[in-house]
């Protein structure tokens, strides 16, 4: 034991080269102008406005670069023949896995067109014939395929690709044949829809109400769905020898930092592990600094928070099985805004975001600074509410250090208790555990009615945290300056804010500092500053990113405002 | 992220924080005793004076970007001068910090801790320095960037709020001492800048050299500011007597601050933020001191020093008997190594570089000339 004592001092005074992985992206400080002009227009994510060709393998081709077949594992291109007038033409489809039915594309669409039967067996002349009979009218590949061809309630006839990639995107079926300009759309929408529950933790009052569920590819298309883009990418990846999870990466190709991409994709595909079952695993496994308390990957439910991180240029992960995405990089801004203030006039969002700022301060240092306040620095409290205190401790007869651990500890209890209980009987823990626990506790003089009230503000206070794992953190944290406030009052306390400060400044999360945009992001319009601007100004993606497209609008983007009325 | 180098806002803060530090730690309270009454006419003229001579480093450190004062005490008289002239910056900055940990770790024992020992309050200091230097340089920037703000509107809150404490006719006789001390020898408290030792280090840090210009002038002139605006309050509040006693003046400040009949003593809100202020500023001395022993030494990694400058400043700072003998060391002994060392010979280093490399580059231009 002595020996590994003293291993363990020189251990500590031996020089350790250091270790640290580092990945960095570029450093946009606040001295370094970026290039004001705004590209938005000629850059922004215009759908193709290609014809659509004749030869099947130029369609083909354009439609795998488009939708960079070889990397998006949701995208299904399926090429075949088909028989039509008794003659064989080579065809492709593609749709999107997750987004259309695929059982009526095998049977309404695949099946009549590929097996022989008596409409695709008809010869040319026959046809004509019988037209001719009816209606007076020549032949026309196109339209027969469509009109004997495919049995389903809605074929539309598209021309051009723009069309082609949004109702691929919207979850149709999109049918090309050799030797026409022209692809039939077909309607064979099969995502899922409402049926998906409601978020259970991060309830808003406006926005959407859906959630993520356990199913990947659900998740995915809800992605899709909500985007309706073909540039949003989303990658496949196995994690874990023997539970061979699927994990999917999903990000803008034309915004998101090819770095940052790169190096989402590098740390998922070299983990050396047997299985992963829940996102929570990952976050673990791919986050920079492990040993930090800070959390540095956002966790959540919400597929339409995950959206606006994908269109900021972050990159979004989705475990098979857990219903929690993962965005990245994460930095303290996000953990401290609710999916809530984008929805709010900007006004309403600041004074959330207010109180939730002192909601903060609170929730870390309120019982320290009580604490170190009682202990060393009374003169600050005032004379009457110093009388009132001391007369409300003058029968308790432990210091306030004890007090305070107890009321926390307690509190702690009652929180961890609550939670793993049934939740009708969690309510009814959290009402005996925080009304009568309290009450005894003072009536039998074991801590002082004040206290009561800073421990009550500060879970107030944390509750008002809206992520879990940065409220982990304070709670962690909160003892700490108790602590420090009881040995050294103000001074203790002072150490452990300037400690954090230098922790969280030396924090990165995918190479972003994390503490932006409180210190490094000086900029105006950029969607990263702590206090939202009106949503016309947040014309810049987030600096720390550095995106491909820095700007998400125009200079002017209510040009209604700017037209003469007609 | 660049985690080597700074950014504009973060070397300002950096030459920031020494100001900040020497305002709370009794520095005007002592440019009041050299002049008297006429101390705000004092920091004006040294000032300009100040600006003068950051401009003129400006210019010296022109033909040598990139480089610090040691790199060009290399250029301009080798190795052996470099590693003279670096022990003796050493010295400097250990002295610095070990007169700004004793003095301020005495006031709080004077005002709030009493009953503990002076090691005790002083290992909160050095626990934070260490850590610090731990975490790098861009961390201590970035946690300086932070703090020296808060600190700067705290001061300027103090002084704001004693405005109704005011008693103008403080100010008469308005030549205090009289014109040789406010003009001639009052030149000496020029000394109130040695905020400037830290730009001769600065350049290699920085992520954009061509801002040294930017950052030197702007620092120098919120320094002014401050030092100014902090003369001129404790002026006008206290008499001449009260100022003079030995304890911290900016402190007696937060004293007479009031807000209503609730909040009647908070000054304690202010201790916090000056322990911070000089955590910060220890911790960047500190970094400083470890850049230079990497520069004397060669060696790769200096963070695993911090542990012995960081015990060596503690053991020197408990060396004085008391705070009288602290208070003679920092305004005679630092106040001239300030003046003769960092305002004399460094700059005569600098003239003598730039001298040299003229020459070099007129022999360049001649041999290229008979070529």
């Amino acid at each position: 034991m002595n020996k590994n004592f003293i291993k363990g001092i020189s251990n500590f005074f031996l020089y350790k080269p250091s270790s640290k992985y580092e990945f960095t992206l570029p450093d946009y400080s606040s001295d370094e102008d970026s290039n004001n002009d705004n590209p938005y227009l000629e850059d922004a994510l215009d759908p193709a406005t290609k014809k659509i060709s004749s030869s099947l393998d130029d369609n083909l081709n354009y439609i795998k670069a488009k939708y960079n077949s070889l990397i998006n594992s949701d995208i299904n291109i399926r090429e075949f023949y088909i028989m039509a007038v008794d003659k064989r033409f080579k065809a492709f489809l593609i749709y999107i896995d997750g987004m259309a039915d695929t059982d009526s594309i095998n049977h309404f669409i695949l099946k009549p067109l590929m097996l022989r039967n008596r409409t695709n067996t008809h010869k040319k002349s026959n046809i004509c014939k019988i037209k001719i009979n009816n209606n007076n009218e020549d032949f026309n590949l196109e339209n027969h395929i469509s009109d004997c061809l495919l049995p389903q309630n809605r074929v539309s006839i598209i021309e051009d690709f723009s069309k082609v990639t949004s109702d691929t995107n919207m979850g149709n079926c999109i049918v090309f044949i050799d030797s026409l300009p022209i692809a039939y759309s077909v309607d064979v929408k099969g995502f899922k829809q409402r049926s998906i529950s409601t978020p259970q933790n991060e309830i808003i009052v406006r926005g959407s109400q859906e959630a993520f569920v356990e199913t990947l590819r659900t998740n995915t298309s809800i992605l899709r769905r909500l985007i309706n883009n073909e540039d949003l990418i989303i990658e496949n990846s196995v994690v874990g020898k023997i539970s061979k999870t699927n994990v999917a990466i999903c990000y803008m190709n034309s915004i998101a930092n090819a770095d940052l991409v790169a190096e989402v994709q590098y740390r998922i595909n070299n983990l050396d592990i047997d299985a992963l079952v829940s996102s929570g695993q990952l976050e673990q496994l791919i986050q920079d600094d492990s040993s930090n308390l800070f959390p540095q990957i956002i966790a959540t439910e919400r597929p339409d928070k995950a959206v606006y991180s994908l269109l900021d240029g972050r990159v979004i992960v989705i475990v098979n099985g857990s219903p929690y995405a993962l965005i990245m990089p994460g930095v303290l801004n996000d953990f401290l805004s609710s999916p809530e203030d984008i929805n709010l006039k900007y006004q309403f969002s600041n004074l959330a975001k207010a109180i939730r700022l002192l909601a903060t301060f609170f929730a870390l240092l309120l019982p320290g600074f009580y604490i170190a306040i009682s202990n060393y620095h009374q003169e600050l409290i005032p004379t009457e509410l110093l009388f009132a205190i001391a007369a409300s401790r003058e029968s308790v007869p432990f210091p306030i250090i004890f007090e305070l651990l107890f009321m926390e500890i307690s509190f702690e209890l009652i929180r961890e208790a609550g939670l793993r209980v049934p939740s009708p009987i969690g309510q009814t823990i959290g009402i005996v555990g925080a009304l009568i626990l309290g009450d005894a506790a003072v009536k039998a003089n074991i801590v002082s009615p004040i206290l009561i009230i800073i421990v009550a503000l500060t879970a107030l206070c944390s509750f008002a945290i809206p992520d879990l794992s940065l409220n982990f953190t304070f709670r962690i944290l909160r003892f700490v300056y108790v602590f420090l406030g009881y040995f050294g009052g103000f001074l203790g306390i002072g150490l452990g804010i300037f400690a954090l400060l230098l922790s969280l400044s030396n924090l990165t999360s995918f190479g972003a500092p994390y503490i932006m945009p409180f210190l490094t992001n000086i900029s105006n319009g950029t969607t990263t500053s702590y206090f939202n601007s009106p949503i016309w100004l947040r014309e810049k993606r987030p600096k720390f990113l550095d995106t491909k497209k820095i700007f998400s609008q125009g200079n002017i983007s209510r040009k209604w405002q700017f037209y003469k009325k007609q | 992220m660049d985690t080597t180098k700074l950014g504009l806002f973060e070397a300002i803060s950096f030459v920031l924080i020494v100001i900040t530090n020497k305002i709370i730690l009794n520095l005007p309270k002592n440019v009041i005793v050299k002049c008297g009454n006429s101390a705000w006419i004092n920091v004006i003229f040294i000032s300009i004076i100040a600006l003068f001579f950051t401009m003129l480093i400006v210019k010296l450190f022109k033909n040598f970007e990139g480089y610090n004062i040691l790199g060009i005490s290399k250029y301009l008289g080798g190795n052996i001068f470099k590693n003279i002239f670096s022990c003796a910056y050493l010295l400097v900055f250990i002295l610095i910090a070990t007169i700004v940990l004793r003095d301020f770790s005495e006031t709080l024992k004077t005002i709030y801790y009493f009953n503990s020992p002076l090691t005790f309050i002083m290992l909160f200091f050095i626990i934070g320095t260490i850590l610090g230097n731990k975490y790098g340089l861009k961390a201590i920037a970035k946690a300086n960037l932070f703090i020296l703000p808060i600190v700067i509107l705290g001061i300027f809150v103090i002084c704001i709020s004693s405005f109704k404490n005011f008693e103008f006719t403080r100010l008469l006789p308005v030549l205090g001492n009289g014109i040789d001390t406010t003009f001639m020898s009052g030149i000496t408290n020029i000394f109130c800048y040695s905020g400037i030792a830290y730009l001769f280090f600065i350049m290699p840090y920085l992520k954009n050299s061509k801002q040294f210009k930017k950052i030197s002038i702007i620092s120098i002139i919120i320094s002014s500011l401050y030092l100014l605006l902090s003369v001129l309050c404790l002026t006008l509040v206290f008499s001449y007597i009260t100022v003079t006693e030995e304890s911290n003046s900016m402190y007696l400040l937060t004293r007479t601050l009031e807000f209503g009949r609730f909040f009647q003593r908070i000054d304690a809100i202010f201790i916090l933020l000056f322990i911070m202020s000089c955590l910060s500023y220890l911790t960047i001395t500190l970094f400083l001191i470890l850049d230079i022993f990497k520069n004397i030494t060669n060696i790769k990694d200096s963070k695993a020093m911090s542990y012995c400058f960081a015990t060596l400043i503690l053991g020197l700072a408990l060396l004085p008997k008391n705070i009288s003998i602290v208070r003679t060391i920092h305004y005679n002994i630092f106040k001239n190594l300030i003046l003769y060392f960092v305002f004399g010979f460094s700059t005569l280093v600098l003239i003598l570089a730039n001298i040299k490399k003229k020459r070099e580059q007129q022999g360049h231009d001649s041999l290229q000339t008979l070529q």
